[in-house]
């Protein structure tokens, strides 16, 4: 297995701003109910939100840690107040919380929580399950090395990392042994990870008796109501619940042509009050602040509003290009450049880009025509022969009707 | 004549498109590359190999879906310029697995980049494609534009000596490993710590303007610091780069090529010099005279 005895010592010398001490008094536990404050660091405005029944009163925007990799960004979210960092055994092949390790011993063990998150040998990534190559003795292996990394004798959260089902949650030997941990005190409170199937692990984690945290995608881009009622359920019974990928990837197409506006993004996040904190994944100094204006003002606009929800109604019409329609058409239809023009025409109003592709596919305005029925299966449910007679009548209009 | 011009336009912009699209392919899978990946599929070709039996269960992963994979993990692939991830498992006949996740990036420095931030120098390298090294359970190494992880679950000990078999033969399968990317050779090798270069994507040191950056780090008497490298495109691209550091740092400077002195109030003082289409620096210094040192020997090695 990994080693634990990289000396990143070039990299990680300080700057000075870490050991400056600019840190709230040492408390036994970080953000207890007794250590809440709205006092400032920074002189920032600082929102708390108490998680669940913990207790442990947290600002509305914590630090995803899992990208970055300058230990000057972390000492720089915490001396600014940020207080809740989530990392994974898994990230960056364990440099991250390494990383971490470095930082963190230069601040007292009371004014931060962490979590860290485990997805031992034995689990099916295809499924979500787990096979017999599970063993309690190859969790803790992982557990003791990520503890070795973070050099912490406790962690706040320990998360089953990456659940998409109620029976990979409730798998009993992984269970048994978080169960273990968080008794011998090296885990304050169990959770889970969700970022697949998240409404059902969410009901299922409220109901489970012994998941007191959830992290899970949540965002203005995915299965709204749904999600908003399993928040409901599980807040309800009293989880913390933390919100990742609140950003929604960044862009609203995978072209990357439209960029959502993330404080939007994070801020529509925000405005569930069930939502404890959430994660956002820093690597710039200015994706710090950006975070702390959020903070300060967190009440999400008309034209913020307006601009998610536009998007949102594009980004339904995205055809993903995974391309496995190409070889289920039987007439060798393109049908993913089909699906774009049907999203310049529908999504974008931009119905010349819509004429020009197809106009470059050089097919008849009636491709389908021959096919009694379709045997395509789109990725994303999309009614892929009506999409592509409904678009393709754009041909049968006068170009310069179009321009 | 409207008729006309509109057919002419059709056939020009089909013209383009099949140009395009040749120079494509050409761009995308080189001559003595192609044979790696299946011509109809696009799939990697696995190896067969004796006493395993392949099996190709898993889907291929894109950036789409990386998540659903290696969750939260993926970002950094993804900023890395993921492409697209193909698994293999290997079976023996007593059920046991070997898998072999091959991650397929845009272009080596990125295959190179990921698998740098996630190596650390101690670890046991050994000859696997372009760079590799062999810990108890896996191997994971770099080969053109892809980065592979061959792994078990097993604790056999017969088992774990047949992930170095493994590995070596995924890596003949994909082909002439390469060359490391080329500017880590414009390092000082005097004082380097072997196997600490790093090719940084974005954001380096947190700042969004500081992107592709290779790094390295040093050991010199008391001091354990760090050297970094730009190649941009054009001085233009310098100048823009380090006008924006001065505007977050506040400093008044005349931009013009040579030695700057940068005050980060999160990263310390930098020192850098600018030289035509590069940029490079050394950081986390205390002794000046020895950051000037290494910066000289990088600068006739550059120059």
């Amino acid at each position: 297995m990994e080693k634990n005895r990289f000396n990143r010592r070039g990299f990680l010398k300080s700057s000075i701003i870490g050991a400056t001490g600019l840190i709230a008094g040492q408390k036994a536990f970080a953000g207890s109910s007794d250590n809440h404050s709205t006092s400032s660091k920074d002189e920032a405005k600082i929102v708390y939100r108490t998680l669940g029944k913990t207790g442990i009163k947290l600002p509305i925007v914590s630090m995803g840690v899992m990208r970055a990799d300058n230990p000057n960004l972390v000492r720089a979210a915490l001396d600014k107040g940020i207080q809740h960092l989530d990392t994974a055994h898994g990230y960056q092949q364990g440099r991250n919380e390494e990383m971490l390790g470095e930082v963190l011993k230069d601040y007292p063990r009371g004014s931060f929580t962490i979590a860290t998150k485990i997805q031992p040998p034995g689990k099916d990534r295809r499924t979500g399950t787990y096979t017999d190559e599970f063993t309690e003795e190859g969790f803790m292996e992982m557990f003791n090395l990520s503890m070795e990394r973070l050099g912490l004798e406790y962690v706040d959260m320990l998360y089953h990392h990456g659940v998409s089902s109620r029976e990979s949650l409730m798998y009993e030997p992984l269970v048994d042994v978080m169960k273990k941990v968080k008794k011998s005190g090296r885990a304050r409170f169990l959770g889970l990870s969700t970022h697949s199937n998240e409404a059902e692990v969410l009901v299922a984690a409220a109901e489970s008796g012994f998941i007191e945290v959830v992290l899970t995608a949540y965002n203005f881009a995915k299965n709204v109501e749904e999600m908003n009622a399993a928040i409901d359920k599980a807040a309800g019974a009293g989880l913390g619940i933390i919100a990742m990928k609140p950003m929604a990837g960044l862009f609203f197409d995978k072209e990357k042509q439209y960029p959502i506006n993330t404080q939007a993004a994070l801020k529509w996040v925000l405005q569930n009050p069930n939502v404890h904190t959430s994660i956002p994944g820093f690597t710039a100094f200015d994706h710090l602040e950006d975070s702390f204006a959020i903070m300060e003002n967190p009440e999400l606009t008309e034209e913020e509003r307006r601009h998610l929800e536009e998007g949102k109604n594009m980004a339904s019409l995205y055809c993903i290009g995974c391309q496995k329609c190409l070889s289920q058409c039987r007439k060798n239809l393109p049908i993913p450049d089909f699906m774009r023009a049907f999203m310049y025409t529908y999504g974008y109003s931009n119905l010349e880009k819509a004429y020009d592709l197809l106009t470059d596919l050089d097919l008849s305005n009636d491709p389908c025509s021959g096919c009694n029925t379709c045997t395509v299966t789109c990725t994303k449910n999309f009614d892929v022969a009506s999409k592509i007679k409904d678009v393709s009548r754009l041909l049968d209009v006068p170009q310069e009707f179009i321009t | 004549m409207m008729l006309n011009t509109r057919i002419f336009s059709r056939w020009i912009r089909v013209l383009m498109l099949v140009l395009i699209f040749v120079s494509g392919i050409q761009t995308v899978v080189p001559a003595d590359l192609a044979h790696k990946k299946n011509e109809v599929t696009g799939d990697i070709v696995f190896p067969e190999i004796e006493g395993w039996k392949l099996v190709q269960d898993y889907p291929v992963y894109y950036p789409e879906n990386l998540w659903d994979y290696i969750d939260g993990a993926a970002d950094a692939y993804l900023s890395y310029l993921f492409m697209d991830l193909h698994i293999a498992e290997y079976v023996n006949k007593e059920g046991t697995i070997i898998k072999a996740e091959v991650y397929h990036h845009k272009a080596p420095e990125y295959a190179f980049g990921i698998y740098s931030i996630e190596r650390i120098p101690e670890y046991d390298f050994q000859e696997y494609g372009t760079q590799g090294y062999a810990e108890e359970s896996l191997v994971h190494f770099i080969t053109t534009d892809y980065y592979v992880k061959v792994t078990t679950n097993s604790s056999g000990e017969e088992i774990r000596k047949s992930v170095p078999v493994v590995a070596r033969k995924v890596a003949e399968s994909l082909g002439d490993p390469g060359p490391m990317p080329k500017p880590l050779q414009l390092f000082p090798e005097k004082g380097k710590v072997t196997n600490s270069d790093k090719f940084i994507a974005d954001n380096f040191l947190g700042h969004q303007f500081m992107k592709r950056v290779f790094t390295a780090d040093y050991s010199e008497g008391n001091e354990d610091f760090m050297l970094f490298l730009m190649d941009k495109d054009s001085p233009e691209e310098c100048k823009k780069m380090l006008e924006d550091y001065y505007a977050f740092t506040g400093q008044t400077v005349e931009l013009k090529e040579g030695p700057h002195t940068i005050t980060d109030k999160y990263n310390g003082t930098i020192y850098v010099i600018w030289d035509k289409n590069c940029i490079w620096g050394v950081m986390n210094i205390e002794d000046p005279a020895t950051g000037k040192k290494f910066l000289d020997l990088m600068g006739s090695k550059i120059r």
